[in-house]
């Protein structure tokens, strides 16, 4: 098991966003949290990567606990926030650079050229941040999945401000990914639809998280 | 940890590099703020010379809250805090990386503006050089409030008013020791006593704020 969440709690604002929330990802798999806006996705990957701390409960990445994993966090996941920690007056390849160095994900200039041609980003490399569109930063974000070696993935709306042709070829990448061995855990606000991906449903009216099939790999409670 | 401690260094120099604007705008600040109080005290040299300390003090008090926030608020907003915190970076070293590189920005400006300071408030040499030592003693301190003061804004949700309601009076006793002079004190003598003061007032400023600094790092995800 890459990843398990063992019975959490969460309460935020005097709302209980989580109760007894239990989730096991395997290896090879892909599963999407799907929920209304405000229903606690980012909420529950932040508390996956340990930003967030859960009333009660354990998250166990790679059987290790996150709260015991500390600085080789950048080792066992990597995760795609909703805001893009970059840097808007960087040139594009200056910020991916910046976020190589910080992860420890080490590439050559050549490496770094060939997986800014697969989201058509070349071009741009030298272009700052700030000029940029939002779907063009997105898929800059996303070159940081092809650079890096992880094999859990944690992205929060990959898809957002993305058009069909990135889309697709973002998709791809997940499915090589998960021929690969990897894992992926993603937050959207709409079924995506990717091939054999197991929809895990997030509602904060009934103050659940509940699977959509009975597997026993998705026994969220109530 | 010495090279997480480095690796974080160069993140903060490299940002700091591209943050240039900041020591023309202190610079600019200083130099203004130091004609207004010369010209407005008048032509009194004498009157001036006994209030050379607590000018230059007050001027970098409110220069360093003013820029202060081009190092955490910036991370803050663009979610660069949030990316150190959740590949593995512990909240003391991110803080005190940013103080070491606020500090080196902030006392750049200094080798030419206290000698510039020398000339319009009519400084002899031990004057002057008991002055630069001030600063550089007393400077840490000062950056290390305003990082907790930055801190708090983002944790009570970017309110400037609570930032100098809850924070100001933390920096009353440093101004206190650095303004003060000695009634026994001649122009020719430095008083190291008040320099030891600084020194002592930095250790214990430095783990405070490295402590409460983690607690509302941890605290601003939630």
């Amino acid at each position: 098991m890459i990843l398990e969440i063992i019975s959490i709690n969460l309460f935020r604002n005097k709302k209980r966003i989580f109760k007894n929330f239990n989730f096991k990802l395997k290896k090879s798999q892909i599963a999407a949290l799907i929920g209304k806006n405000g229903s606690g996705k980012t909420s529950l990957l932040d508390m996956v990567v340990g930003l967030i701390k859960p009333d009660s409960g354990q998250i166990i990445i790679d059987r290790c606990d996150i709260d015991e994993i500390g600085e080789n966090k950048k080792f066992k996941f990597i995760y795609l926030p909703f805001i893009d920690a970059f840097k808007e007056n960087f040139s594009v390849q200056d910020n991916l650079k910046l976020w190589g160095e910080l992860s420890s994900v080490k590439f050559t200039q050549k490496k770094l050229d060939e997986k800014l041609k697969f989201f058509d980003l070349f071009q741009l490399k030298n272009t700052l941040l700030s000029k940029l569109s939002q779907g063009q930063k997105k898929r800059v974000s996303l070159v940081k999945l092809l650079l890096s070696k992880c094999t859990l993935w944690l992205l929060d709306e990959p898809f957002n401000s993305l058009d069909s042709e990135n889309m697709k070829k973002l998709k791809v990448v997940f499915l090589n990914h998960r021929k690969n061995g990897g894992s992926i855990l993603l937050a959207s606000h709409i079924d995506l639809k990717i091939k054999d991906t197991k929809n895990v449903y997030i509602k904060l009216e009934k103050i659940n998280a509940k699977p959509k099939d009975n597997n026993d790999n998705w026994n969220s409670l109530r | 940890m010495m090279n997480i401690f480095f690796k974080l260094l160069k993140r903060e120099i490299k940002l700091s590099i591209d943050r240039i604007s900041i020591i023309t705008s202190y610079s600019s600040f200083f130099l203004m703020s130091l004609l207004i109080f010369t010209f407005g005290i008048g032509p009194d040299i004498g009157k001036l010379n006994e209030l050379y300390s607590p000018i230059v003090w007050l001027i970098m008090l409110f220069s360093i809250i003013l820029i202060s926030e081009n190092f955490l608020m910036h991370d803050y907003r663009d979610g660069s805090l949030r990316e150190l915190q959740y590949l593995g970076y512990s909240e003391e070293l991110i803080i005190f990386s940013k103080a070491i590189v606020m500090f080196l920005i902030l006392i750049i400006p200094h080798f030419f503006l206290i000698p510039l300071c020398s000339i319009l408030l009519n400084l002899n040499l031990t004057e002057l050089i008991s002055l630069s030592i001030n600063v550089i003693l007393g400077s840490p301190s000062l950056i290390l409030i305003s990082i907790i003061s930055n801190l708090l804004t983002i944790q009570v949700r970017q309110s400037k008013v609570l930032q100098f309601v809850i924070i100001m009076p933390f920096y009353i006793p440093l101004i206190i020791f650095t303004t003060s002079r000695n009634p026994n004190e001649t122009s020719d003598i430095i008083d190291l006593n008040k320099f030891l003061i600084l020194i002592g007032f930095f250790l214990i400023t430095l783990p405070i704020v490295l402590l409460s600094g983690k607690m509302i790092l941890k605290e601003v995800n939630k």
